[in-house]
């Protein structure tokens, strides 16, 4: 145990404990509960985007929207310390809304809350939060996602996952990207993907190149099969058959 | 660094906790955290000490506890693990589900009050 104590005032002559016992994101994880359940019932997937700086989130997102150009309705929440530059590259492609967190290091469900205010009417079929690259903060919030997949660029190293296993841990997904890189680096997409499942055995895999759109496709499958359960969520909520499972 | 984040995040909820108590101060709060946290202690209790040297708190006592990563394998049952490895001592698995130390966690506070009668 570590005590941190300085100088306080006189002591009051009655003191109390007040027993609490909950997570100290509790109110914020509720928030994110709500967020989840909403999209859920719109027949939204909403995917937490999260990777270190410049491992091609943004990239990625293009490449996705180029693909199914059409086909699905996109949307996106983009995280950034400072300036809006990603999200005036997808902007063309997408709707889009900035969350500039002005310094912090991660989003918060509150903050993604209020971002998807600015894209009301919200009519999507997928809900992208590109997070702030950054594999350490972003891996305590729960941001309302369905499914959170990690980036993991060629260039990074791949012993990646083991040094930031909470992060590894919580992905469903784990995204390999810059694929075309690959001839010119010291990097094992093998042992990449092993040292993930050392972390979280059940983490799938894909392995993508936005650039020459290598990829892609597994990636955006990979999406629309994620998005399936959600729709048969919705539908089970809104099945007679399930009292008390409807979604407001 | 969100260690001041989630002190925020603490004090925010301790507060809302005393605000119809009445007169009255905090002088000790109590927290969990576990290994899988993903915090840095250290920072953790430096931000806490920033964020309560001012009214209107009082410098209350930080205690923090420690508490290692715990979960539940399908063959043997509860399991604590170190070193950040998801496998079962015991038997190896990796089938686990976390049941503990993941988190940072408001255990309590102590709440002091001049008058005879507690709040």
């Amino acid at each position: 145990m570590t005590a941190i104590s300085a100088t306080t005032p006189a002591p009051l002559p009655r003191e109390h404990v007040v027993v609490v016992n909950e997570p100290v994101l509790a109110q914020q994880r509720e928030v994110a509960q709500d967020l989840r359940s909403r999209c859920t019932a719109r027949g939204i997937l909403v995917v937490n985007l999260v990777s270190s700086p410049g491992a091609g989130k943004t990239s990625l997102l293009e490449a996705t929207a180029r693909h199914w150009k059409n086909r699905y309705r996109l949307a996106v929440l983009v995280g950034d310390l400072a300036t809006d530059r990603d999200a005036q590259r997808l902007a063309p492609l997408m709707p889009t809304a900035q969350l500039t967190t002005g310094g912090a290091c991660h989003l918060e469900a509150p903050l993604v809350a209020r971002g998807l205010q600015a894209l009301e009417p919200l009519e999507c079929d997928f809900l992208f939060v590109e997070n702030v690259g950054n594999l350490v903060c972003p891996a305590s919030h729960d941001l309302g996602e369905h499914v959170r997949a990690v980036l993991l660029s060629v260039t990074e190293g791949d012993d990646k996952p083991g040094k930031y296993p909470k992060m590894f841990r919580l992905s469903q997904l784990l995204v390999i990207s810059k694929l075309d890189l690959l001839p010119h680096v010291p990097f094992s997409v093998t042992a990449a993907i092993a040292d993930a499942r050392l972390i979280q055995p059940q983490i799938d895999h894909r392995e993508v190149c936005a650039v020459t759109g290598e990829g892609i496709a597994a990636w955006c499958d990979w999406l629309e099969f994620a998005r399936q359960r959600v729709l048969h969520d919705a539908a089970a909520a809104r099945s007679p058959a399930s009292p008390g499972a409807s979604v407001s | 660094m969100h260690e001041r984040s989630l002190v925020l995040n603490l004090l925010r909820r301790v507060t809302e906790l005393t605000v119809e108590r009445g007169p009255g101060r905090v002088t000790e709060i109590d927290v969990e955290v576990g290994d899988f946290a993903g915090i840095e202690v250290d920072l953790f209790a430096s931000a806490f000490a920033q964020e309560t040297s001012e009214a209107p708190w009082c410098r209350p006592t930080l205690q923090i506890r420690r508490v290692k990563l715990r979960a539940e394998c399908v063959d043997c049952g509860p399991v604590e693990l170190t070193g950040m490895r998801f496998v079962c001592p015991t038997c190896g698995s990796t089938e686990l589900e976390i049941c503990g130390g993941d988190d940072v966690r408001l255990l309590s506070f102590t709440w002091a009050t001049a008058s005879e009668e507690l709040s």
